[in-house]
């Protein structure tokens, strides 16, 4: 028998409210499910295994309403509620929801602060940036040891050296000097909004998907094409998980497709969120950059006069 | 063990215990709920604090910055010149409202008065 966990109903004092009204303030919510793409597996592949009569395991089960559970969510403020999406699944061709879930509007639905996702992208670009440009300069330009004529008598200009930057062939004054770095740090707290307003842009124009994990049952470009052209995901797709071991499937199936790309959680920047169209999170993905990401904005700052880059 | 935990630095900003009576010895408030039915919102620092500041160029010049302003933006940069303004009738008052910062800048020593003004209202 299937657990029905979702049907079980609690009332809690404490669960979203932060602040000096947690008492006066009860809300009802539903016991949440542990969130992990593996429990999520194993509620509904119990009922997969005993329908495998024809062998064909890339045919799920016809599932039932989408499963609607609630996340713990940390450090959410008053004046703001969680926002909502959908749990979808990569192993049909079609769309299917498995489920509904809360995402933290610190994170999801930050206010879209262009100025700075400007500054985070121009500080990707630049800080790797080495100019190795060189120019000589007058000394270092082969001759222009001797004064070409005398001083007076000539009826010419005064010269002291063929390499003068004045002549054609001299040296450059004020030019490029050498390998030249472009390197600074963005500090802590701009990055961050970066990431958080990234996020929430491509949350608010439905760009983002929140998938279960990143199995799939073919190793076959032609699945994942026929996928994304089928639930319209755009030109370029980033798919983001928890580790950098990447399931064996998808990564045959991406890796001759340049559009679309497979990345863990340490790698996710602004960059990469803006030239993809579309982003895929799974849920153990969501779930670590909402752990990371509040504690960044909720940490103390007792380390903050030692850190190199604040 | 609890002699020990507390002695052990703390990575993210805790919650603000319950006290039996607001104002605390400090002289900080809670923000109230009553504050949600308001066009606008000032949302709380994380160490719990107001996000109002001092700013100070020069010898002469201050103004009032106040950060992390939710919802109408202009509906409270009215309110808090209507009231700043019942406060010192012969002052002429200058005010920017940076409307993707989120933020709201009075030219003048008012910050204690802009205070007063937030905390009535219940943020």
């Amino acid at each position: 028998m299937l657990k029905r966990a979702f049907c079980i109903l609690s009332i809690s004092k404490n669960s979203f409210a932060k602040g000096s009204f947690g008492n006066d303030f009860s809300i009802i919510h539903f016991k949440s499910l542990s969130t992990t793409c593996r429990c999520f597996q194993e509620l509904t592949q119990s009922s997969v295994d005993t329908l495998d009569i024809d062998g064909s395991k890339h045919l799920p089960k016809q599932r039932s309403l989408p499963i609607i559970t609630s996340r713990k969510l940390e450090y959410v403020s008053q004046y703001s509620q969680p926002k909502q999406a959908w749990l979808e699944s990569l192993e049909t061709v079609d769309e299917n929801k498995i489920g509904l879930i809360d995402l933290h509007p610190d994170v999801f639905g930050a206010f879209p602060r262009i100025d700075l996702i400007h500054q985070n992208i121009q500080w990707q670009k630049l800080y790797k940036k080495i100019s190795y440009e060189t120019l000589e300069t007058r000394a270092e330009k082969r001759g222009g040891g001797r004064k070409p004529w005398p001083q007076k008598g000539m009826g010419r200009a005064r010269h002291g050296s063929i390499r003068s930057p004045l002549w054609k062939g001299g040296g450059k004054a004020f030019g490029p000097r050498g390998p030249q770095s472009y390197f600074y740090m963005l500090s802590n707290n701009l990055r961050v909004a970066g990431l958080c307003s990234t996020l929430s842009i491509k949350f608010a124009q439905n760009n983002l998907h929140i998938v279960d994990s990143l199995e799939i049952p073919s190793d076959d470009p032609e699945y994942m094409e026929d996928l994304i052209d089928t639930r319209f995901w755009g030109f370029s797709v980033l798919f983001v998980d928890d580790t950098d071991m990447m399931p064996r499937n998808i990564s045959l199936a991406v890796q001759d497709l340049p559009s679309f790309n497979l990345m863990p959680t340490y790698g996710l920047n602004v960059y990469s969120m803006l030239k993809h169209e579309t982003l895929v999170l799974t849920l153990a993905a969501v779930e670590k950059l909402e752990e990371k990401l509040l504690y960044q904005l909720h940490r103390t700052e007792r380390q903050a006069k030692f850190r190199l880059y604040q | 063990m609890k002699y020990v935990e507390r002695l052990m630095p703390q990575l993210t900003v805790p919650e603000v215990p319950k006290h039996s009576s607001y104002p605390t010895p400090s002289g900080w408030v809670p923000p109230r709920e009553e504050a949600l039915s308001l066009p606008y919102q000032v949302r709380r620092t994380k160490n719990h604090m107001l996000p109002v500041y001092h700013e100070q160029t020069h010898q002469n010049r201050h103004c009032v910055h106040i950060r992390k302003v939710e919802g109408d933006i202009w509906a409270l940069e009215a309110a808090l010149k209507e009231h700043l303004q019942q406060l010192y009738p012969e002052k002429q008052l200058a005010s920017q409202v940076h409307e993707v910062a989120r933020s709201i800048r009075i030219k003048g020593h008012y910050i204690h008065d802009v205070a007063d003004f937030l905390i009535s209202k219940g943020f």
